[in-house]
Order: structure tokens, then C-alpha cells, then sequence
């Protein structure tokens, strides 16, 4: 399997230090910090509107924060732009999936190699030998990856067309395919039945170890959070900030936790 | 014994290529002047349309400012093209010297042309891109009525409103033909290839192509580079078919005409973009006499001015309520998918 990678590093893989941003008069993220060791599963919890996905588009650098600092692998990639952070090596999946109208799943997946480039223009012009081998490499290893993923036998189905939840695993195929270190997953289980989420919760876990990913889990479902327990710490959001962190016996007993979620004198 | 799967595959090649000059070379000799024209416009517009399709199919840079490329590239290699007498005795361009005492051969003015007509088209591309959607096409329309502007006021490089003309006769079959196969396969190779993915990718979700590693701005710039050079290459052509060169002459009327064969044929199919150019040429030349009146069941039809453009827009219409997403829709032309269909429908 592609990208298989055991070895362990030592020392968080990333380091954000009071991240702060703005749209206009909205502060969606204020003096946000986290750190995640290598082969950490962090799970990313909050209310509705708590800038959790802002979070990962500062990551990304989809956004640009107003202060603050991300470091991964030790390299300051603050306000880098997404493709430059995804050549070193994070990659996301996305709450809507953002599957390619009209395109096939395995079409799709060679898209998400693209960052491997194993021939030139003219390679492709000329349409040397190489270029036939890279190409036909490129789609044994798409098909490598969708069959991992129990979906070999859709390669040829389009995308958009799929149900939400294979939908869902194409999404997170497509994000493996360009061999992250960290991946970011934004709400991987709505949308999804409770057979499907225990499914899904299987593959992240199953990935984790295979690939050797450290990850981040934005999730909604508390069932995925808590009764799991599949996260190794979990960061609270709540206006932006940060209220807590800890394992997930340690939160539910939080109070401050119990009443962001459900407001004051509840408990 | 995978090796050498990708030099059978070339070994093909030269019988098609050897079977396509030999079509060429009789259509050359046997077509009467009014249809060889028509034939060479039809393999203009190919190049065109093939060529636009890269930016407003691929990768949803929707120009319609790919007159003013032409426009660009048929000067550059006009005034490398013309006749020294013409330039320096008949109207007297204000030139220097290089430029005025030379006439250089076909292969370097349309490459000339084609440079000059990439440069100018990365120049638009870059403020361009930085607006999206209705936004850019605006930028490209008001780029195309700039540059008609600009040729029209320097006479002394252009001529002016005049125009040039006396123009060699270089264009024929092969050069038009021969380009046109050029763009078709380069466009065909490149969609099947990581280059081909990332505009396509673009085109349909920039946010997501951000995020799988893709340089925006490169590719765009890229994809840019490409249409405009072949854009440009295609106006050249043009020049020296009609042999007459003035700043109207790619006007919107014709941008908009390029843009109706991507539509027609679908957006995003290179075999759909020749498809539409075969259908707009046949529509626009065949049916032009018709515009002089003619008589129906007894029934005597006047004179009406635009009556092919009436025309070609109720057919752009009917296909868009039809068939929005164009002939070919985004799929291509190949032999194995027409035998599956055929035998599909033997089977029902």
C-alpha cells in the first residue's frame, strides 16, 4: 500500500500559537493555541459557529489569520497558501465533500495525485513509454486506495452521483491520495446513518495506524466524541476560543463544557 | 513486454497520419474555390474553438476576449508578412527599419504571432484574475473593444481603420489543417494527463483544487498561455486567407460565434469544439446567400440583413433548452464508445 509510513517522530507535528481572526466585526477565532503530538487523534468540539472550521481554513491558509502562528514540522507555514501547505504534507477533507460535478470517482483520484508528477509535458506530448507507465501506476494505485476503502467496484460511477456516504469515503480516499502527514477531517460522519459513522469511525481509525497520520476531528456527533472514545484529547470551543481540553471522561464531568453546549444552570 | 505497449500504440500513428494527408491532399485538389475556402474557414474555427474551449471549458476562465488576441497576433505577424513596398511605398507605416525592410516566411510569423498573442493574453490574464465569474467576462469584453480601439488609432503602425492588405497568399490546407490536428492533439493528450486534470479541476471547484496541491495562479497562467498562443495562431491564419487585415475584423460578432461552437458542440469536449465549428462554418457560409431573399412555396422572401445570426441564435437557443449540456456534453468522440452504444441498441 502507498504511503505506508510506521516511523514515529518525537515533538509535536503541529503548533499553533494565539491564532486570532476577524471577518469584519465577527471574531470567529480568538487566541486559539493546540498542540498535536505525532500520531495524536484530536478531536475538535464546539456549539455551532464556534470557528472550528475556521480553524482549519487558517491551517490551510485558505484564510489568513490576523496574528498568530502555525508551525508543522517545525516550519512556520502561517498564511502560506493551501497548495504550498498541502505540498508539505496536510491535507483536509471538507464538511460539504466538494465532490467534481460530472467526474468520475476514479478520475477524481488521479486528480488528487496530481502532486506526484511522475512525467513532464513532454512525456505527455510525445506520449513516450514512461508516460504510459506512470499513467496506468497512477490508476492501479487510485484503484489500490478505493478498494481499501470498499469502493473499487464505483471507480467508473460518477462522484456527485454516489450516495452521501460513499460520498463521504471518496472524500477522505481523495485526501489520503496526496500522502499527508496530518489530515484535517471536518465533520466526517454528518449526513451519515449510525451504521455508516460506525463504519467510517472503523476506516479513520484503520487509517490512522496504517499511514501513520496524525489527525485532527472536527465532529458534530457527540456519539463519535464521547461514547467512542476514539479521540486520544479534545480541544472545546466555544465563541471562538478555547475552553478546555482533555480526555473525554475528563469533559464530561466539565461544567464549563455542559454549558456551552446547552447554556447556563443546566448543570 | 509493457514497454513496449506504448511504441505500438506510435506505430499506429503513421497510418492515420499517412490516410488524413491523403484525404487532405484530394480535397485539396477536387474541392472548387467556394468550398476549399470553406473548408479552411472550418479548420480555423477548429483551431478557435479548440483552443477557447481550454480556458472556458477546462478551466472556467470564461474570455470572450479572444478577439483581441487575434487581433494582437495578426498585426505582430502582418507587419512581418506584407510586402516591403506595400509597407514602406504604398501607405507608408512608420516602422523601424527591421521591421519595414523584411518579409519573413509563413512558420516564423505565426509563430511570432503566436508568442505576441500568448504575452499579450498572460498581460490580460494577470490583473484579470483576480476577479471571478460575471467579473472576468467583463474584463475580457472590455479588453477585446480596447484593442479593436487601439488599432484603430495608430495609423501609423496599423494603418488604421483602412487596414492592411496585399497580403501573401500563404494559407492553405496544410498549414490549416495541419495546425488544427496539432491543437486537437495536444488537447486530447493533455486532458489525460495531470496537467489536463488540475484546469479541469479548477474549472470545477477552485477552493478544492487549492487544497490537492494545484498552483492557481500557475495553471490559470498556463492555461492562458496556451489558448491565446493557438487563438492568436488561428487569427493569423485568418489574415492570410481573407488577405485583409482591419481592426474589426475580430470583433465580438466573431468571439461570440467561437463561443456558440464550445456551447453547441459542450463545453469542456475538444471532438464537441469541432463538431460546433463544423456546425457554425456550414451555418454562417452555407446559408449566407439566403440573407438576399429567396422564394418559398411561391411566397417571395425580402432582403434581410442578419438573418443567418437570427438563425444561428434560434439554434443556440433550442440547444440550450434541449441539449444544455452541448452535443458531445463533456465526454469525447471515440470509436469504442459509438460500437457500445450501437450494439446497445441492436440489443433492446
Amino acid at each position: 500500500m502507498p504511503g505506508d509510513n510506521n516511523q514515529r517522530e518525537t515533538g509535536p507535528i503541529l503548533k499553533i500559537e494565539g491564532l486570532n481572526k476577524s471577518f469584519g466585526g465577527l471574531q470567529a477565532v480568538l487566541d486559539f493555541s493546540l498542540s498535536l503530538e505525532t500520531g495524536e487523534l484530536k478531536g475538535l468540539i464546539g456549539p455551532n459557529g464556534a470557528g472550528k472550521t475556521t480553524v482549519f481554513h487558517l491551517i490551510t491558509g485558505f484564510h489568513k489569520p490576523n496574528s498568530g502562528r502555525v508551525v508543522f514540522k517545525g516550519i512556520n507555514i502561517t498564511a502560506q497558501s493551501p497548495n504550498r501547505v498541502t505540498k508539505l504534507g496536510i491535507a483536509r477533507t471538507f464538511q460539504k465533500i466538494r465532490m467534481l460535478e460530472n467526474i468520475k470517482v476514479i478520475d477524481a483520484m488521479k486528480t488528487a495525485f496530481y502532486l506526484q508528477k511522475p512525467y513532464n509535458v513532454l512525456d505527455v506530448l510525445f506520449q513516450t513509454p514512461k508516460y504510459g507507465r506512470e499513467e496506468r501506476q497512477l490508476e492501479e494505485k487510485a484503484l489500490e486506495f478505493l478498494t481499501f476503502f470498499g469502493i473499487a467496484h464505483l471507480a467508473n460511477d460518477l462522484g456527485s452521483d454516489l450516495p452521501y456516504g460513499l460520498q463521504r469515503r471518496v472524500g477522505i480516499a481523495r485526501a489520503l491520495a496526496l500522502s499527508p502527514e496530518l489530515l484535517l477531517l471536518d465533520e466526517p460522519t454528518s449526513g451519515l446513518n449510525t451504521v455508516e459513522t460506525d463504519e467510517l469511525v472503523e476506516i479513520i481509525l484503520e487509517i490512522k495506524d496504517k499511514f501513520g497520520l496524525s489527525i485532527i476531528l472536527v465532529e458534530h456527533d457527540m456519539r463519535v466524541i464521547m461514547d467512542k472514545g476514539i479521540c486520544d484529547s479534545i480541544v472545546v470551543m466555544h465563541q471562538g476560543a478555547v475552553i478546555t481540553e482533555g480526555t473525554c471522561e475528563e469533559l464530561q464531568e466539565d461544567e464549563r463544557v455542559i454549558e456551552a453546549y446547552l447554556g447556563a444552570g443546566v448543570a | 513486454m509493457r514497454v513496449r505497449e506504448g511504441f505500438t500504440a506510435v506505430a499506429r500513428y503513421p497510418i492515420g497520419i499517412g490516410l488524413v494527408v491523403l484525404v487532405l491532399f484530394l480535397l485539396d485538389r477536387s474541392l472548387p474555390g467556394f468550398w476549399l475556402t470553406l473548408f479552411l474557414l472550418f479548420g480555423i474555427n477548429t483551431i478557435l474553438a479548440v483552443s477557447l474551449n481550454i480556458t472556458n471549458g477546462w478551466a472556467n476562465l470564461f474570455s470572450i476576449g479572444h478577439g483581441g488576441i487575434m487581433l494582437a497576433g495578426g498585426y505582430a505577424a502582418a507587419l512581418f508578412t506584407l510586402p516591403v513596398f506595400f509597407k514602406v511605398d504604398i501607405i507608408g507605416l512608420h516602422l523601424p527599419g527591421w521591421i519595414l525592410n523584411v518579409q519573413i516566411p509563413f512558420l516564423p510569423a505565426l509563430l511570432l504571432g503566436g508568442v505576441v498573442g500568448s504575452i499579450v493574453g498572460i498581460l490580460l490574464a494577470l490583473p484579470a484574475l483576480r476577479l471571478r465569474g460575471i467579473y472576468f467576462i467583463l474584463v475580457t469584453l472590455g479588453f477585446n473593444l480596447i484593442m479593436v480601439s487601439i488599432a484603430e488609432n495608430l495609423p501609423n503602425y496599423t494603418n488604421g481603420a483602412m487596414g492592411l492588405r496585399q497580403f501573401p497568399l500563404y494559407t492553405n490546407v496544410w498549414w490549416v489543417w495541419g495546425i488544427a490536428f496539432l491543437v486537437i492533439y495536444i488537447a486530447l493528450r493533455l486532458r489525460k494527463s495531470y496537467i489536463g486534470r488540475a484546469f479541469i479541476a479548477i474549472g470545477r471547484d477552485q477552493e478544492l483544487a487549492e487544497h490537492m496541491g494545484i498552483n492557481l495562479l500557475k495553471y490559470k497562467i498556463y492555461a492562458f498561455g496556451l489558448s491565446t498562443f493557438f487563438t492568436a495562431i488561428g487569427g493569423i491564419l485568418w489574415v492570410h486567407l481573407i488577405l485583409n487585415l482591419f481592426p474589426n475584423a475580430f470583433s465580438l460578432a466573431l468571439v461570440f460565434h467561437v463561443v456558440t461552437m464550445i456551447v453547441i458542440g459542450g463545453m469542456g469536449s475538444v471532438s464537441g469544439a469541432v463538431i460546433g465549428a463544423a456546425i457554425i462554418t456550414g451555418f454562417t457560409e452555407v446559408l449566407a446567400p439566403i440573407e438576399e431573399g429567396f422564394q418559398v412555396f411561391g411566397v417571395q422572401v425580402p432582403h434581410l440583413f442578419g438573418l443567418t445570426t437570427l438563425l444561428l441564435a434560434v439554434v443556440l437557443i433550442l440547444i440550450l433548452i434541449l441539449r444544455p449540456q452541448g452535443i458531445m456534453g463533456e465526454g469525447e468522440f471515440s470509436l469504442q464508445g459509438l460500437r457500445k452504444r450501437l450494439s446497445r441498441s441492436k440489443a433492446e
